[in-house]
C-alpha cells in the first residue's frame, strides 16, 4: 500500500511530465476494469442466489431482516398503500418505490444493491486513477488493487450487499458527492449530497464542516494572516455557503414532499424517529448499557444523548479543520468516529467507512505487518463483544457488565488505530512536494 | 386414602358426564408443553394428544398460545419456521421492551394443516420461535426476570360439527369463535384496528379441556406412605431474563460519556502535536 520509494525520495528531481496512456492501452485498461467489475458483481449474484438455498434450509436466514421490510413495503406501495403501514419501516419512501419490482421478482433489491456496489467500485477506481495521477504514480505502477482488494472482492462488503443491506445506495450517493467535488462540480455535488446521501441516510450531513472548509481552500486565497483573517474568509466563503444551502434546501425539499405524500407518520418513521431513539438493546456502542440503565430517568437519558454529541461534534470539527484538503482521509476518519462514537452501532454501519479505505491506502506509510495487526485487532474488538454478547443472547447468563467493558475495549481500538493512521499519514502536499524536490 | 382425595382422583382420572357426547367420549386431552434453549430465543414446543372412543371425522385442531407481555413472536418470519401449521397474523412490536407501553400480552392462533380423517387418537406437535424482551433493570437480587407462559388452550372442528356436534344443546356451551384460518400471507401492518386475529373471520371450534400431562408423586405422610397420589400438572412454564444492575447506573453513564470524551480529546491533542512535529521536523 505505499508508494514507491523513488517517488518518496527526497533528492528526486521534478519529473518531466508523465506520457499519458495509449488508446489502445487506455481501451485495454478500461476492458480489464470492466472484466473484474463483472466477475465482481457475478460473485455477488452467486450469493445472492445462495441466500435463496440457505435461507430455505436453515432457521438463521441468510437474508437481512431489514429486507424483509424493505420488501413488505415495497409491496404495500405496489398495492396502493402506505409503505409506514409496514412496522419498522424507517426509510425513505422513495426507496420503497424504487423497490416496488420486488412484488413480482423477491430479488430484485438485492440485485439492485449489488449493483450500487458495483458503481461504487467503478468510481473507486475513477477517484483511485486520479490520486494516482495527481501523485505522478507512472502509468505502469497505476493500480487500483486496493479497490479490487478493499471493496469490490472485499467479503464483508459482498455479503453485506447480497444480504440485502440498503447501505450501497447510500455509499454510492456519498461516493458520488466526493467525485463531483473533486471534479469542481460543487453544485451538482451539493444537488448529490442532499437529495441522494442525506435524504437517504440523515449521517452524511457530518461532512458538511469538512465541505465547506474544503471550498474554502479551493477559492485560491492566501491561506497566511492569522486567526481573524481566517475567520474572514470563512465568512466570505460563498461556494462553501451555497454549498450547504443546496444541499439542506433539496434535502428540506425531499422531507415536504415526503409529508405531503404520507403525512406526520411519514416524517416521524423516516427521521424523527432516529434522533429520538433509545435503543437499549446490547449492540457495539458502548451507550446501550447507561441508555438501558436510565429508561425512566429523562434528566440522564438527555444528558447521555448530549454525552454522545459532544465527542462525535468534537471530531467532526477536528478533522475537517486538520484534513480539509483531504477529503478522502477527512471522511474516512470522520465517519470512522462518528461511527465508533454513535449511540447505536452494528456491523453494517462499517461500511460507511470501508468505503474510502481503497482511497487512503496509498497515503499510509504503515508496514504492511501493522497494518495487519490493526486488522486483526479490529477483529479481535468485535470477537470480545461477540463472546459476552453470545452469553447473554444465547446461553441467558448476566454478562451486561463485561459486555460493556468490551464495548468501551472496541471503542479504544478503534481509536488507537485511527491514531496510528493519523500518524502515518502522508498528505497529498507533501506527496507532491517530495516530487519537486 | 381419605374420601376427598379419592374424590380428586375420580375427578381426574374419570371424565365428568358432561352431556355432550363429542366431549364425554374423549378419553385423553394432554397438552405437553415447554420453552427449550437457554438465553433471549427460545423455542416454544407444544404436544397435543386427544383420543377418544369414537373416532374423529376430518377433525383438525387449533391451538391458542397466550404469549405473555414479556415475549414477542416474530411473526415476520413465523411462517417459514412451521413446518405442520399456520397462524393467524398478531402484531408484536418487536423493537419495544417489556415495560414499553406497546409491550402487550396477546395470543397467536396455530392451525393444524393436517386433518384427522377417522382416527381415534389425534397427535400433533407445534413448534415455532418466541423471543424474550429486556425487562427493567433492578438493584435487588436476583438480577433476572420470570416470564410465565400459561397453558395453550385447543379447540377442534370436524366436518359433522353443523349435523352433529353443535346440533346437541349440551355441546353449545364449549363453543368458542376463533379465526376460522390462517393469514392470507400478505405484509403485516400497522393498522391500529387490528387485533390479533380480528381481520380474520371467526368461526365455531369447540374448546378441549387440556391438561397438561399427569405427574405422579408419592405420598409418604402419615397415612402409611408409599400410595401413589396423581396431580395434575398444573403450574405455568417459566423463562428467566437476565437484568441490569441498576446498582451500576452512575459508574456506567458517567464511565462511557468521560471516556469517549477523553479518547477524542486525546485524539485531537494528538492531532494538534502530530502537526507541529511535521512543521518543525
Amino acid at each position: 500500500m505505499q508508494l514507491p520509494a523513488a517517488l518518496l525520495h527526497p533528492n528526486m528531481a521534478k519529473p518531466a511530465p508523465l506520457p499519458s496512456l495509449t488508446a489502445p492501452d487506455k481501451l485495454k485498461q478500461r476492458a480489464d476494469e470492466f472484466k473484474v467489475l463483472t466477475a465482481a458483481f457475478s460473485l455477488r449474484l452467486a450469493f445472492v442466489f445462495y441466500a435463496q438455498i440457505h435461507d430455505y434450509y436453515f432457521h438463521v436466514n441468510f437474508t437481512d431482516i431489514d429486507y424483509k421490510v424493505f420488501s413488505d413495503a415495497a409491496i404495500h406501495v405496489a398495492n396502493g398503500r402506505s409503505p409506514y403501514d409496514r412496522p419498522t419501516y424507517r426509510y425513505s419512501p422513495f426507496l420503497a418505490w424504487i423497490l416496488v419490482p420486488i412484488a413480482k421478482f423477491p430479488d430484485f433489491g438485492k440485485i439492485l444493491f449489488c449493483f450500487a456496489d458495483i458503481i461504487v467500485g467503478w468510481l473507486l477506481i475513477r477517484l483511485r486513477r486520479d490520486q494516482n495521477a495527481k501523485f505522478g504514480v507512472p502509468a505502469e505502477l497505476d493500480s487500483v488493487s486496493d479497490v479490487y482488494a478493499l471493496w469490490l472482492f472485499n467479503p464483508l462488503t459482498m455479503i453485506i450487499s447480497a444480504r440485502g443491506n440498503a447501505d450501497a445506495l447510500v455509499s454510492l450517493a456519498v461516493l458520488c458527492t466526493l467525485y463531483l467535488l473533486r471534479k469542481d462540480r460543487w453544485i451538482a455535488a451539493a444537488l448529490m449530497h442532499g437529495l441522494g446521501a442525506v435524504h437517504l441516510r440523515v449521517y452524511p450531513v457530518i461532512y458538511l464542516p469538512s465541505i465547506f472548509l474544503y471550498l474554502l481552500n479551493r477559492n485560491g486565497t492566501s491561506g497566511s494572516g492569522g486567526f481573524f483573517n481566517w475567520v474572514k474568509r470563512c465568512c466570505l466563503n460563498f461556494r462553501g455557503f451555497a454549498f450547504a444551502i443546496i444541499s439542506l434546501s433539496s434535502f428540506a425539499a425531499t422531507v415536504a414532499i415526503c409529508y405531503w405524500l404520507y403525512g406526520y407518520k411519514c416524517i416521524f418513521e423516516f427521521l424523527l424517529y432516529h434522533f429520538s431513539r433509545y435503543d437499549i438493546r446490547h449492540n457495539f456502542s458502548p451507550y446501550f448499557y447507561p441508555m438501558y440503565l436510565s429508561v425512566g430517568d429523562e434528566g440522564l437519558l438527555k444528558l447521555i444523548s448530549l454525552g454522545a454529541f459532544v465527542p462525535q461534534a468534537l471530531a467532526i470539527v477536528g478533522f475537517a479543520l486538520k484534513y480539509s484538503n483531504d477529503l478522502e482521509f477527512c471522511w474516512f476518519l470522520t465517519t470512522f468516529a462518528f461511527v465508533s462514537l454513535n449511540k447505536v452501532c452494528t456491523s453494517q454501519y462499517f461500511v460507511w467507512y470501508i468505503i474510502f479505505t481503497p482511497l487512503i491506502a496509498n497515503q499510509i506509510k504503515t508496514s504492511t505487518p501493522k497494518l495487519i495487526t490493526l486488522i486483526l485487532a479490529w477483529f479481535a474488538g468485535q470477537g470480545l463483544w461477540l463472546f459476552f454478547a453470545y452469553l447473554l443472547e444465547l446461553q441467558g447468563m448476566n454478562t451486561f457488565l463485561p459486555l460493556w467493558l468490551s464495548s468501551l475495549v472496541f471503542v479504544a481500538i478503534n481509536f488507537s488505530i485511527a491514531i496510528t493512521l493519523i500518524r502515518d499519514h502522508l498528505s497529498p502536499t507533501s506527496i507532491t512536494s517530495k516530487k519537486t524536490q | 386414602m381419605k374420601p376427598p382425595t379419592l374424590g380428586l382422583l375420580c375427578l381426574l382420572l374419570i371424565d365428568i358426564a358432561t352431556g355432550c357426547k363429542f366431549i364425554d367420549d374423549i378419553r385423553e386431552q394432554i397438552v405437553d408443553y415447554e420453552l427449550r434453549n437457554n438465553g433471549f430465543h427460545k423455542d416454544y414446543v407444544a404436544k397435543v394428544r386427544i383420543s377418544s372412543m369414537e373416532r374423529f371425522i376430518d377433525c383438525r385442531l387449533a391451538v391458542k398460545v397466550p404469549i405473555p407481555r414479556g415475549a414477542y413472536v416474530d411473526t415476520v418470519n413465523l411462517q417459514s419456521s412451521l413446518e405442520k401449521h399456520c397462524f393467524t397474523d398478531a402484531v408484536f412490536d418487536v423493537e419495544q421492551p417489556e415495560f414499553a407501553a406497546t409491550s402487550k400480552a396477546q395470543p397467536v392462533y396455530f392451525h393444524a394443516d393436517r386433518i384427522a380423517r377417522k382416527q381415534f387418537i389425534i397427535d400433533d406437535i407445534l413448534n415455532f420461535p418466541v423471543h424474550l424482551r429486556y425487562h427493567a433493570s433492578t438493584d435487588v437480587a436476583p438480577f433476572h426476570a420470570k416470564v410465565s407462559f400459561a397453558k395453550p388452550e385447543v379447540f377442534i372442528t370436524c366436518g359433522n360439527n353443523e349435523t352433529t356436534i353443535f346440533g346437541d344443546a349440551n355441546c353449545r356451551r364449549y363453543v368458542h369463535k376463533i379465526p376460522c384460518a390462517c393469514s392470507n400471507g400478505s405484509p403485516p401492518t400497522t393498522t391500529p384496528s387490528k387485533k390479533a386475529g380480528s381481520h380474520a373471520p371467526l368461526c365455531e371450534y369447540l374448546r378441549l379441556n387440556v391438561q397438561p400431562p399427569a405427574k405422579v408423586s408419592l405420598n409418604s405422610g402419615a397415612q402409611g406412605g408409599g400410595s401413589p397420589q396423581v396431580k395434575p400438572g398444573s403450574k405455568d412454564v417459566v423463562a428467566l431474563v437476565p437484568l441490569g444492575d441498576a446498582r451500576h447506573r452512575s459508574l456506567v453513564v458517567w464511565g462511557t460519556v468521560a471516556f469517549n470524551i477523553g479518547l477524542v480529546v486525546v485524539t485531537l491533542v494528538y492531532l494538534g502535536v502530530n502537526v507541529e512535529e511535521t512543521k518543525t521536523g
